[in-house]
């Protein structure tokens, strides 16, 4: 039951922050200014034109949350797409091309699972800040170091499936008939491997959703001018916002919890779907 | 042939094995980040130089030098690398002090909260998950299941800012940041209980933030325990839900703890830095997030030595509890991945 609302809840969301920045004509860092065009509306109530107010530069936050939400999605389904690339790739590698491989390949994996990812993205980041790469670049960066972070699982599960159905008879008939190994292990043992992946991939979208912001609160995820969950949540920072203008930096937050949260039950109810079956 | 002397030695060797490769990442890590740092054009001096126009090309230049920014990456990595197995991981050029007093600075308080956090954390995660294992309603677990979720899905600095706004500034019951008052001196216990005081915020978020998944593990190891046959046996003895845990639950849960501990430490560490930064305490966070912004680099290599040690510690850690939770894992085939 609670998967299929938190399903629910995610279609919403997708179809509200995809549509939204298509229908609604202010753009992300869009400045309101009152009636007389000098005054700059920082840090409204609500009111009919701005249903969650603004932010401290006069900005909406509502439709900063739909730009915010867009990105974040984007950018998790990229980093998934990238990382379960590397991960089957590796886990493959390691679970069919024999022991000196498998070793280096789950030292490699190793490494990285213990690196405490967030600090070191931090340190990456901040060295191409000074760097001065433009701001679309440090979008596709920060996904590249997300995946970079995010594949070892998927290898781990890649490879153990692969020792499980390496040893089984349709393999080994499929080597007997003499078909290439490439063609062996994308045709005959990744379907049987897949199930598996698939399965994982909602809660580390979640996770990745939450890094994201972690960073971008931090102030060194998505950069400015886009818009995102954690970097309007950096607002509160800010004492007099904090105390007196929850409208601004609540939202973002209360958003990025129900979206990770409702990945994280969806995984589940997959999980259980699946395995239940079997 | 099982001999006991035997599979010491082995664990022993593997052990070894073990600190060699770590010792080889550490030093691969290093030069990797070193080439890194000196590869970005922007340089400290440049950065603490921008926007004052009082320093002549001179000036800069012998500041260059002094900083040893003037030198090859080659011989400055090698400079840095001979330097620091001496134990002289050099003086930051942020806070003119030796990095090691820089960092020890901040580590007394980082390890204080973290430390904490995890003990209440880990109490609180065992009474959770073994409390709901003996459950079988749908409720309790339907409860216990979304509070766990939730806690994971909780992002740090939410938590922080939350408890903040609540805690500190509606009800005002503790101060909003800070380690200790600046408008009075306290000493003695009542400096202790000051300070505690003004670290309960950071502590909660801490364990809020990671107490999910910690109980959701022990829940799930408890409920194997549980369906094993000594505790059919047990419970065909006469045996209590009491008796169970602390003859058969717990004792079996003791070496999974060592395991939960090493896979949390690099986490805890991550969401220690975030809580500082928002908390403004005097810990390893605030002083590193400043040194990475400028460019220090004697004290980003120091701290991120410091990080790798701890992270490979832990990992070390975990899976040595894993060889010893059982003889089963072989040990001579790569460590404890074989097993799971």
């Amino acid at each position: 039951m609670a998967h299929r609302i938190a399903l629910f809840f995610l279609l919403i969301l997708v179809i509200i922050c995809f549509i939204g920045p298509l229908v609604i004509e202010a753009g992300e860092y869009e400045i309101f200014y009152d009636g007389t065009g000098t005054k700059i509306l920082s840090l409204q109530e609500s009111t009919s034109q701005h249903p969650l107010g603004t932010d401290r530069n006069g900005r909406d936050v509502f439709v900063r949350l739909l730009y915010g939400g867009r990105l974040s999605l984007l950018l998790a389904a990229g980093v998934m797409l990238l990382q379960t690339l590397i991960g089957i790739c590796a886990g493959l590698l390691a679970g069919y091309a024999g022991k000196k491989t498998d070793l280096v390949i789950m030292r490699i994996v190793d490494v990285f699972n213990a690196l405490p990812d967030i600090v070191v993205i931090l340190i990456l980041s901040a060295l191409f800040m000074a760097y001065g790469v433009s701001g679309r670049e440090r979008v596709l960066m920060l996904m590249v170091f997300l995946a970079a972070f995010g594949w070892t699982f998927i290898a781990k599960i890649v490879r153990s499936q692969v020792l499980y159905t390496r040893g089984s008879s349709y393999m080994m008939a499929a080597e007997l008939c003499g078909i290439p190994a490439l063609r062996r292990l994308f045709v005959y043992l990744l379907p049987n491997v897949l199930g598996q992946v698939v399965v994982a991939i909602p809660i580390s979208i979640g996770n990745i959703i939450l890094t994201e912001a972690t960073l971008s609160f931090l102030g060194f995820g998505l950069p400015y001018p886009y818009a995102s969950w954690g970097n309007m949540l950096n607002e509160a920072m800010d004492y007099n916002i904090l105390a007196n203008h929850a409208n601004v930096w609540f939202p973002p937050g209360l958003l990025i919890v129900l979206t990770v949260m409702a990945f994280h039950l969806v995984g589940q109810g997959l999980q259980k779907g699946v395995f239940s079956d079997e | 042939m099982f001999s006991l002397e035997r599979e010491e030695k082995k664990i022993r060797g593997y052990i070894v094995k073990r600190i060699i490769i770590g010792v080889f990442v550490l030093f691969v890590l290093s030069l990797l980040l070193y080439a890194l740092i000196r590869i970005m054009p922007g340089d400290y001096v440049q950065n603490s130089v921008a926007g004052s126009g009082r320093f002549t090309a001179q000036a800069k230049e012998q500041m260059i030098r002094s900083y040893g920014l003037d030198i090859s990456i080659a011989e400055g990595y090698m400079q840095w690398i001979t330097n620091s197995i001496r134990g002289e991981f050099g003086t930051s050029f942020l806070y003119k002090r030796p990095v090691t007093q820089v960092i020890g600075d901040g580590l007394f308080t980082t390890l204080l909260i973290s430390v904490t956090a995890l003990a209440i954390q880990l109490l609180l995660a065992l009474f959770l998950g073994i409390r709901s294992a003996f459950k079988t309603g749908i409720k309790w677990k339907l409860c216990f299941n979304t509070l766990t979720v939730l806690s994971v899905s909780l992002p740090v600095f939410f938590v922080a800012l939350l408890l903040q706004k609540w805690l500190a500034l509606d009800i005002a019951l503790f101060p909003l940041q800070g380690q200790v008052s600046l408008k009075y001196e306290y000493t003695g216990a009542l400096y202790i209980a000051d300070v505690m005081n003004h670290l309960a915020l950071p502590i909660i978020t801490l364990v809020l933030t990671g107490v999910g998944a910690t109980a959701r593990y022990i829940e799930k190891h408890t409920e194997q325990i549980l369906a094993s046959d000594f505790v059919f046996g047990a419970i065909a003895r006469g045996f209590g839900r009491k008796q169970i845990t602390r003859y058969h639950v717990l004792p079996n849960l003791r070496v999974l703890l060592a395991v939960i501990i090493g896979r949390e430490i690099p986490g805890l560490l991550t969401r220690t830095l975030i809580v500082e930064e928002i908390f403004a305490l005097n810990g390893l966070g605030t002083s590193v997030f400043a040194g990475l912004a400028m460019g220090d680099i004697p004290l980003i290599m120091g701290f991120s030595v410091l990080l790798a040690f701890i992270v490979l510690l832990s990992a070390l850690f975990e899976d040595i509890a894993y060889a010893l939770s059982d003889p089963r894992i072989r040990l001579d085939k790569g460590g404890a991945y074989y097993g799971t």
